[in-house]
């Protein structure tokens, strides 16, 4: 077969000293970066875009592949111990995985979370190696039409994740969806709500957002509360997943790996949506729901298989087609480019070396990862024992620098502050913040796609019944709430009595 | 563990530095820019704005040149993606807020033309000294090689549009120049488009591979690997004549019988006005040395664009970008988008 | 706690009013489909809604939360919170406002023992000053020095 022999030539390639260095410092950056809240994958690559010219083209993108992975692994470390995202696709982690830390299993929240990534990641790469060229051509294939659909069924999803008021959820998605709204409208080019300034024409950054959402206000509260002690300074006995764990971890981190890989093959998908819904998914589908929140395995096992996933299932229609599906593989695109390759449906039999040499790439990334990252979990744990007066004004710093990198703008800085300050207050008055952020970024995505819909269609909202894929999910998306409404009725009328 | 951390700091540390080990071979024209180069200057690496994300084609663009200033000048550089509003904010940055003593300044393109309208009176075009041509390159069009107007060319789909009004989607990104070609499009069919907005130039070429749009616009490095998979199709491209890189392919005015549909980008580097003189003159004279370099030009083949041999000086130049001002503004007049 | 929450509400009916009014005005819909202005019209409807079934629930429940919904007891909860926050605030705002002119080093530099001051006073001031050094030095080793981020300079070059 010669997907088997390209494979075998790919890790050919692959396999010398140098490009296995590469993966290496790669999968190290890409943890650190993960681990350090404030700098993402996505400034972390531009920064070392100029670097990789100096480089082989394999071992140049190998690389930046690893960083990019290699951030999904770390993120949770952060989110787990301080609940304090590492980036965006590690939010969700905080719920269950930082209630976890605060009964003293710090340690089995993380090793299944590397566990969850790993088994996720090298299950993508297969089905990656497999079906690149036909699952390509099926995500090419959905249009406008499918994405608004798709995008209303991760709306959806969102008000599974409320666990508290459902009136407080709904503000949330509102403003999230306003805040997303302000910038440039890309269907007639006018700016909106952005007051004639400069800044918020360009949109309200999400890095900025996130860091402010959980970051500032998590040690705005910490550092308010700091009389009464510390929380997490528990016990640290647990240090890995028991057998329970495992049990109870198998099936949502197939389901992860599953959704996020079908999430991660769609342009405008990332492992940000995979996250958040396979999160929804886990409480939907776990028994006790009530439960999630309060240290479930289960809510840290799946969005961490998702979100690595999506990163592999990404990287699908950037080697088969050539299309970048989200900022970080247009910046991978741009890696080739620059290092004289030409991505596209050619590229496979043009330069096959570097095809089946990233591929082959990202099995030993993996392994790199996990080999780095179990015998680690002990020592982050440690990080615990870091005072806080020394963690918190560090975490602080790096915040401001790591969000000032994406952009180069003071701006974004004080959005961060501002909005660590909103979410601090909020939180103190019960509102819950995730709905917030998944709003803000699925909804431009679904405004975006509902009206070129509507400018493709000759005959207005029939394009969506017209197109078989959309109508399906579209039925999904009102059957789930339809679902929602009506638990949401029995349990408040059982919840009134009690 | 010690091989890790050994293997982590030389790796780190390397990184930065391996594009300055480049510049260490002494360019040709070293000693022609020594001998212009104003004393203390730079003091500190020069910034260079690219104010479109960093991979897209302004950007890869960007740093080609940077690598070729610095290996012409043995300067450090580096280059800055200030981002945001669809370029709006970073040329907003270098016309109003960049520092004056040279130490940054913009690789841009003709679409700053229409941002400096955007920006509402805050700053114009003419804020900017444009010192050095860089390349251009036509927009191209195309259509989906299994779709619908796989034979029969521009003239082909046109005569669909004017059969069926209303009915032929093309990919738009508005307030630019794909939104002035397909209205001029438009004016030859008699008729009108669906025009399906976009984000860039990128997601409707992704569109029209799904036969999602019939027809989208695309530069040559965002098209020609679709091209080899015999996915995608030229139909035409803009300018006054034929691109080299698709000899075959007639021009939109030959089939509409226009002149003025000649939407492009041009690239060049632009400086704040009040950078001193002979900072300018140093620069410049840097850029054109890295543009005269076959081996740049080779790499502007690969992204498929080519230099300008016309625009040499500064002042040919900056006669050039307001002969392109004008003859925007002259369109959106005639377009009823603008008064004057 | 119930007064403020509901205090929260009425200014989520507010700014709900306010944000589908001026979506009304970029228009909610064009020959070709949904406006400008549709979609942040129905978040601000989103919003008004929300805030008026608290409002109604306040009124009703008396501010009784739902099982989930976690509302602090009362605002301010440990004794010098008011002040520890406002400190916090200060300190991070004023780093911002420094950053331009005297780098992100130097301002963590001066910034961070303050920081680590108000989280814990019972430390000496030397603990704090060594901590923020070598807080602030990491961090520029790693962003400036090792991934080369072009970051705002300060008098010191650095």
């Amino acid at each position: 077969m010669d997907t088997i022999g390209g494979l075998l030539a790919g890790f050919e390639v692959i396999l010398t000293w140098q490009n296995i260095q590469f993966i290496f410092i790669g999968s190290v950056i890409g943890t650190l970066i993960g681990v350090l809240p404030g700098i993402g994958p996505l400034a972390a690559l531009s920064l070392l875009l100029p670097a990789t010219v100096a480089l082989p083209p394999v071992g140049a993108i190998a690389m930046l592949c690893a960083i990019f992975y290699g951030s999904m692994y770390g993120g949770s470390i952060t989110s787990v111990l301080v609940n304090i995202p590492g980036e965006a696709a590690s939010v969700v982690t905080c719920l269950d995985g930082h209630a976890m830390a605060k009964q003293g299993r710090a340690g089995a929240a993380l090793g299944m979370a590397a566990l969850g990534s790993f088994i996720a990641g090298t299950l993508g790469i297969i089905v990656l190696c497999l079906a690149a060229p036909m699952l390509g051509a099926f995500a090419i294939r959905m249009g406008p039409p499918e994405y608004a659909a798709l995008m209303l069924l991760g709306l959806a999803c969102t008000i599974l994740m409320i666990q508290g008021s459902a009136l407080k959820g709904a503000i949330m998605i509102g403003l999230g969806a306003w805040l997303a709204a302000i910038g440039m409208d890309i269907v007639t080019g006018e700016f909106r709500f952005t007051a004639g300034s400069v800044d918020l024409s360009a949109g309200i950054e999400l890095l900025a957002v996130v860091i402010g959402l959980f970051g500032v206000s998590e040690i705005l509260l910490n550092v308010e509360q700091s009389a009464r002690g510390m929380a997490v300074k528990a016990k640290l006995s647990a240090v890995w997943p028991t057998r329970a764990d495992w049990k109870a971890s198998f099936a949502p981190i197939l389901r992860g790996s599953g959704l996020g890989f079908a999430i991660g093959l769609l342009p405008g998908g990332g492992p940000v949506t995979a996250s958040f819904l396979s999160y929804a998914v886990e409480r939907r589908v776990g028994k006790n729901p009530e439960t999630f929140g309060k240290g479930r395995i289960e809510g840290v096992a799946g969005p961490e298989a998702a979100n690595n996933a999506a990163v592999s299932s990404g990287m699908i229609p950037l080697l088969s087609l050539g299309i970048p599906g989200n900022a970080v593989t247009a910046l991978l695109m741009g890696a080739l480019i620059i290092n004289g390759v030409q991505p596209g449906p050619t590229m496979m039999a043009d330069r096959a070396d570097v095809f089946w040499g990233v591929i082959a790439s990202l099995y030993i990334g993996n392994v790199f990862l996990l080999v780095l990252n179990l015998p680690l979990v002990g020592l982050w744990v440690q990080l615990l024992r870091v005072p806080y007066a020394v963690l918190f004004p560090a975490i602080l710093l790096l915040a401001l620098v790591g969000t000032y990198s994406a952009n180069r703008n003071l701006f974004d800085l004080w959005v961060m502050l501002g909005f660590g300050v909103v979410g601090w207050f909020l939180r103190k008055l019960g509102y819950e913040l995730a709905p917030l952020v998944l709003a803000f970024v699925l909804a431009p995505l679904l405004e975006q796609s509902l009206r070129q819909s509507m400018v493709m269609s000759p005959d207005g909202a029939m394009i969506f019944l017209q197109r078989p894929l959309a109508a399906v999910m579209i039925a999904a998306a009102v059957g789930m709430l339809l679902l929602v409404a009506f638990k949401r009725k029995t349990t408040t009328l059982v919840g009134g009595t009690a | 563990m010690t091989i890790t951390r050994r293997g982590l700091i030389a790796g780190s540390a390397a990184l930065p530095f391996a594009g300055a080990a480049m510049a260490q071979e002494t360019h040709p024209a070293r000693a022609a820019l020594n001998a212009i180069k104003p004393a203390g200057y730079p003091r500190e690496p020069i910034e260079m704005v690219v104010v479109y994300p960093a991979g897209g084609g302004m950007d890869i663009t960007g740093r080609v040149v940077q690598r070729f200033f610095e290996r012409v000048t043995g300067e450090r550089s580096f280059v800055n993606n200030r981002t945001g509003g669809a370029g709006l904010v970073g040329h907003t940055w270098l016309a109003t807020q960049a520092p004056h003593d040279g130490h940054a300044i913009g690789i841009i393109a003709n679409l700053v033309i229409s941002d400096a309208a955007r920006s509402q009176g805050r700053w114009q075009v003419s804020d900017l000294d444009h010192i050095a041509h860089l390349n251009a390159e036509p927009l191209n069009l195309m259509v989906n090689a299994d779709g619908p107007f796989k034979t029969g060319g521009l003239r082909g789909l046109l005569e669909a549009a004017r059969a069926r009004p209303g009915t032929i989607r093309v990919a738009n990104v508005v307030g630019g120049y794909y939104e002035y070609l397909i209205e001029q499009l438009e004016q030859a069919s008699g008729s009108r488009f669906l025009k399906v907005p976009f984000q860039g130039g990128g997601p409707g070429i992704t569109a029209l591979l799904g036969n999602n749009v019939d027809l989208a616009f695309g530069f040559f490095a965002e098209v020609r690997g679709h091209m080899q998979g015999n996915r995608l199709l030229p139909v035409a491209v803009t300018g006054r004549q034929s691109t080299p890189f698709l000899p075959e392919t007639p021009t939109v005015n030959s089939i509409i019988g226009r002149n003025d549909a000649n939407w492009g980008v041009s690239r060049w580097i632009a400086v704040p006005k009040a950078v001193p003189a002979d900072r300018k003159a140093w620069l410049a004279a840097a850029f054109r040395a890295a543009v005269a370099d076959p081996a740049l030009v080779e790499e502007f083949r690969n992204l498929g664009a080519l230099p300008d041999p016309a625009l040499d000086t500064p002042e040919k130049l900056n006669a050039a970008v307001a002969q392109m001002a004008e003859a925007e503004r002259a369109y959106l007049v005639a377009s009823g988008r603008a008064t004057r | 706690m119930a007064r403020l929450d509901a205090a929260v509400s009425l200014f989520w009916v507010l700014l709900g009013i306010a944000l589908c009014w001026s979506s009304k005005e970029l228009g909610l819909s064009d020959p070709s489909g949904p406006g400008s202005g549709l979609f942040p019209f129905l978040a601000g409807l989103l919003v008004l809604a929300g805030g008026v079934g608290l409002l109604v629930r306040h009124v009703v429940t008396g501010g009784q939360p739902v099982p989930g919904e976690e509302i602090a007891a009362q605002f301010w909860e440990a004794p010098g919170a008011p002040f520890r926050t406002a400190m916090l605030i200060i300190v991070v705002a004023g780093m911002i406002i420094a950053v331009p002119w005297l780098g992100f080093a130097l301002a963590g530099v001066i910034g961070l023992p303050i920081l680590f001051r108000v989280i814990a006073p019972e430390k000496s001031w030397m603990a704090a000053i060594v901590t923020g050094v070598i807080a602030a030095g990491s961090m520029h080793l790693l962003f400036a020095v090792a991934l080369g981020t072009p970051l705002p300079r300060g008098p010191l070059g650095f």
